[in-house]
C-alpha cells in the first residue's frame, strides 16, 4: 500500500488531489498505478492500473464501485467509467476538472508540434523522393518540335495536335505531383503521358514523310503526265495551221504547267494539283474547240472536194498543168492531165486555220482561181506567180461577210495574193501567200504559166490527187 | 497566457497571409488572350518557331500555377507563375506582333512583285505594239499577242490569289508570270531582229 501511495503521489500533482486514492484506500485497494494520458479536445484519459485481487472486492464490480466513488467524489464524470481485464479506465473533460487535472502547458505542445513539424520538414527535404521527368518531357517537346518542322501541321494535324494536348496534360500532371509532399508524388502518369506525346509526335512525323514521300511522287508524276498531254498537243499544233484560239489556250495550259511546277517545288502540292486541273481544263477546253473546228472543216469537205475534182478534171480533160494546194498538208500539188506530177512543201500566210476574210488577217484565200501574171525578177521574193484573188465568189463572201457582221464595215478584201519563193523557213509566215522554195519555184514556173487553173483548200482527203 | 496569446496570433496571422495567396487570374487571363490573338494572327504560319516558344511559355506558367494548386492550402504561393505569366503574355503580345510584321513583310513583298511584274507586262505590250512588223515575223508578233494575253490573263489570277490573301500561292504564281513575260520580251526582241535581218 505504502507503494501504491508512493506511486499516486508521483504520478501527478494533480491526481494527488485526486479522490481516487483515498476512495481506493477506503474500498479496499491494495495496489494502483494511476496514469492520466491528455487527449486531444480537452478529454483526459484517465487510467488505473490495478489487479481485482487487490481489492477488497476481488472482482470487476469493485473496480466500478471504485471508479464511481472516485468520481462522484470530484465531481460529475462526463463518460462512465469502463474497466477492461484487470484495468479501470475513463475519460474526463479537462474543463469539467480543472481542479483535479493540470494538461501540459500549451507553450509545451507548441514546442513540440513546432519541434515534430521542423523534423518532418526536413525529413522530407532529406528524402528525395521520385524525380520529375524533366527529360521525357524535354524530349516530347523536341520530338514536337521535329514534327513542326517536317510539316506535320499541315500534312497529319491531328496527330500533331494529339501530341500537343498530351505534353500539355502531362506537364501539368506533372506539376501537380510537384505540388505534393515527396513522399506522395507518383509521376507514373505524367510520365506515361509525355512517353506517349512523343511517340504520338513521332508517328505524326513518320506519318507526314510518308505523305509529303507519297504527295510528291504522286504531284510530280501528275505534272509529268500533264506535260506529255501538253507536248501532245503541242506537235498536233505545230503539225497544223496556225489557230491563234487554239495557241492561246494552249499558252494558257503551260502557264498552269509552270505554276504547278512552281507550287510543287515548294511542297504546295494542293495548289500545284489544283494548277494541273486548271490547265486540264484548258486542254479539254482545246479539244472541244479543235473538234469543233472539225466538224466544220467536215462540212466543208464537199465542197473542197469538189473544188479539187473540177480543176483534176480540167487538167485532164484540157491536158494542162495545174496547181492544188492543201493547207493543212502544207503541200502544193502540181497537176498534169489530171495526176500529180510533183510535189511541194509549202508556207503559208501566218493564220491560214481560217479562210481568208479580210486584207492583213494573215490568212491564205480558199478557193478555185487562175495565174494572172507570172513574176520573174519583179517580186521581192524570187519568183512569182500573180492569182486572181479575189474572185467573184470571194466578192460575194466577203460582202455577206460585211452585211452579216462578221468582219468590220471598214475593213479591205486584200490583194495580190501570189505563189512565190523565199520559202523554207519551216513555218508559216506570209501575209496569206503561198511560199515555196527557190528550187521548187523554178521547177513550177517552167511548167505553169498565165491562165493555170489553181485550186486552194485547206483540207483534202486525197480522193482525185 | 499573454504569451501564448500573441504566438497565437503571430501564427493565425501568418495562417491568413498564406492561405489568402491566390491564383494570378488577370495574368492568366491576360496571357490567354494574348496567345489567342498570336493564333489569330497566323503566327503559327508565319514565325512558326515564336509561337511554340510562346506556347512552351504559357504551359510552363500554368504548369508552374499547377503545382501551386496541388499544394496544401497555407503553403501555396502564386508569385513565381504570376511572373512567369506576365512573361508569357509579353511574349505573345511579341509573337503577335512578329506575325503581323511577317505577314505583312510577305504582303508586301508579293504587292511589290505584283507592281514590278505589271511594270514588266506593260513594256512588254508596248515593245509588242511596237515591234516592227514585216512579213518575216507577223506570225511570230500575232503569236506573242497571243501568248501576253495568256500571260495576263495569268496575271489577273495571280493577283485574285494576292486579294484572297493567299500570299504565298501568289507569289509562286506571280515568280511563273515575271518568268513568261521575260520569255515574251526575249520572244519580241527576237522578232524584230527578224524583220530587221529581212530588210537588209
Amino acid at each position: 500500500m505504502e507503494a501504491g501511495l508512493q506511486s499516486a503521489r508521483n504520478a501527478s500533482v494533480s491526481l494527488a488531489r485526486f479522490a481516487v486514492v483515498p476512495t481506493a484506500l477506503q474500498l479496499g485497494a491494495r495496489d494502483f498505478s494511476p496514469r492520466i494520458i491528455p487527449l486531444w479536445g480537452g478529454q483526459t484519459f484517465l487510467s488505473v492500473t490495478s489487479s481485482p485481487h487487490r481489492f477488497a472486492g476481488g472482482c470487476p464490480s469493485g473496480v466500478l464501485r471504485l471508479a464511481s466513488a472516485c468520481l462522484s467524489a470530484g465531481r460529475r464524470p462526463r463518460l462512465p467509467a469502463s474497466h477492461f481485464g484487470s484495468d479501470f479506465y475513463t475519460t474526463f473533460s479537462a474543463t469539467e476538472f480543472p481542479h483535479l487535472i493540470h494538461l501540459p502547458r500549451p507553450k509545451v505542445l507548441l514546442t513540440i508540434s513546432l519541434f515534430v513539424l521542423t523534423a518532418l520538414t526536413t525529413g522530407c527535404e532529406f528524402f528525395r523522393g521520385p524525380q520529375p521527368p524533366l527529360a521525357r518531357l524535354q524530349n516530347a517537346k523536341d520530338a514536337l518540335e521535329r514534327a513542326a518542322a517536317s510539316g506535320s501541321i499541315k500534312y497529319s494535324e491531328g496527330a500533331y495536335r494529339h501530341a500537343e494536348r498530351l505534353i500539355q496534360t502531362g506537364w501539368m500532371e506533372m506539376a501537380r505531383q510537384n505540388g505534393r509532399i515527396s513522399i506522395f508524388r507518383n509521376y507514373f502518369k505524367a510520365d506515361s503521358l509525355l512517353r506517349r506525346a512523343e511517340s504520338v509526335a513521332e508517328h505524326g512525323m513518320r506519318e507526314t514523310q510518308d505523305s509529303l514521300n507519297t504527295l510528291d511522287k504522286r504531284q510530280w508524276k501528275e505534272i509529268r503526265d500533264y506535260e506529255n498531254e501538253l507536248n501532245t498537243w503541242r506537235d498536233a499544233l505545230d503539225g497544223s495551221l496556225i489557230l491563234f484560239q487554239a495557241e492561246r489556250i494552249w499558252t494558257d495550259a503551260d502557264i498552269h504547267l509552270s505554276s504547278a511546277k512552281q507550287l510543287a517545288k515548294i511542297k504546295e502540292y494542293e495548289e500545284s494539283h489544283r494548277s494541273v486541273a486548271l490547265g486540264r481544263q484548258r486542254l479539254a477546253r482545246l479539244g472541244e474547240f479543235i473538234a469543233k473546228r472539225e466538224g466544220d472543216e467536215a462540212a466543208s469537205m464537199k465542197i473542197w472536194r469538189q473544188w479539187v475534182d473540177a480543176v483534176v478534171e480540167q487538167s485532164k480533160r484540157d491536158q494542162i498543168y495545174a496547181i492544188a494546194v492543201d493547207k493543212v498538208a502544207h503541200k502544193t500539188y502540181l497537176l498534169k492531165n489530171g495526176r500529180v506530177v510533183r510535189t511541194y512543201q509549202s508556207e503559208l500566210g501566218y493564220n491560214s486555220a481560217s479562210n481568208k476574210l479580210f486584207a492583213g488577217d494573215g490568212a491564205t484565200p480558199e478557193g478555185t482561181y487562175k495565174v494572172t501574171k507570172v513574176k520573174i525578177g519583179d517580186t521581192k521574193y524570187y519568183k512569182a506567180l500573180l492569182l486572181n484573188y479575189p474572185s467573184e465568189a470571194d466578192y460575194r463572201r466577203f460582202a455577206d461577210n460585211k452585211r452579216n457582221g462578221i468582219i468590220s464595215k471598214h475593213s479591205g478584201i486584200g490583194r495580190l495574193i501570189e505563189v512565190h519563193g523565199d520559202g523554207g523557213s519551216g513555218s508559216d509566215w506570209t501575209d496569206g501567200c503561198v511560199a515555196l522554195t527557190n528550187a521548187d519555184m523554178d521547177h513550177l514556173v517552167k511548167h505553169v504559166g498565165v491562165g493555170t487553173p489553181v485550186v486552194i483548200v485547206r483540207r483534202y482527203d486525197g480522193g482525185s490527187l | 497566457m499573454v504569451r501564448f496569446a500573441k504566438m497565437l496570433t503571430l501564427v493565425l496571422a501568418f495562417a491568413v497571409v498564406a492561405g489568402c495567396s491566390k491564383p494570378p487570374e488577370v495574368e492568366i487571363a491576360a496571357a490567354n488572350t494574348s496567345i489567342q490573338a498570336a493564333k489569330s494572327a497566323e503566327a503559327e504560319m508565319y514565325v512558326p518557331k515564336a509561337y511554340r516558344a510562346a506556347m512552351d511559355s504559357l504551359n510552363a506558367a500554368t504548369a508552374a500555377k499547377t503545382e501551386q494548386d496541388a499544394k496544401f492550402v497555407l503553403f501555396r504561393s502564386y508569385g513565381k507563375s504570376k511572373e512567369m505569366f506576365v512573361r508569357a503574355d509579353a511574349i505573345a503580345k511579341q509573337v503577335a506582333t512578329d506575325a503581323a510584321a511577317e505577314k505583312a513583310r510577305v504582303k508586301n513583298e508579293v504587292t511589290q512583285m505584283l507592281a514590278d511584274t505589271k511594270v514588266l507586262l506593260d513594256s512588254v505590250q508596248v515593245a509588242v505594239n511596237k515591234a516592227p512588223v514585216g512579213k518575216g515575223n507577223k506570225a511570230d508578233i500575232e503569236l506573242i499577242k497571243s501568248d501576253l494575253m495568256s500571260v495576263i490573263a495569268a496575271y489577273d489570277d495571280a493577283n485574285m490569289e494576292f486579294n484572297n490573301g493567299k500570299y504565298l500561292t501568289a507569289r509562286s504564281k506571280i515568280s511563273v508570270v515575271k518568268q513568261k513575260a521575260d520569255g515574251i520580251l526575249v520572244e519580241v526582241q527576237t522578232a524584230t531582229d527578224k524583220v530587221k535581218k529581212g530588210r537588209r
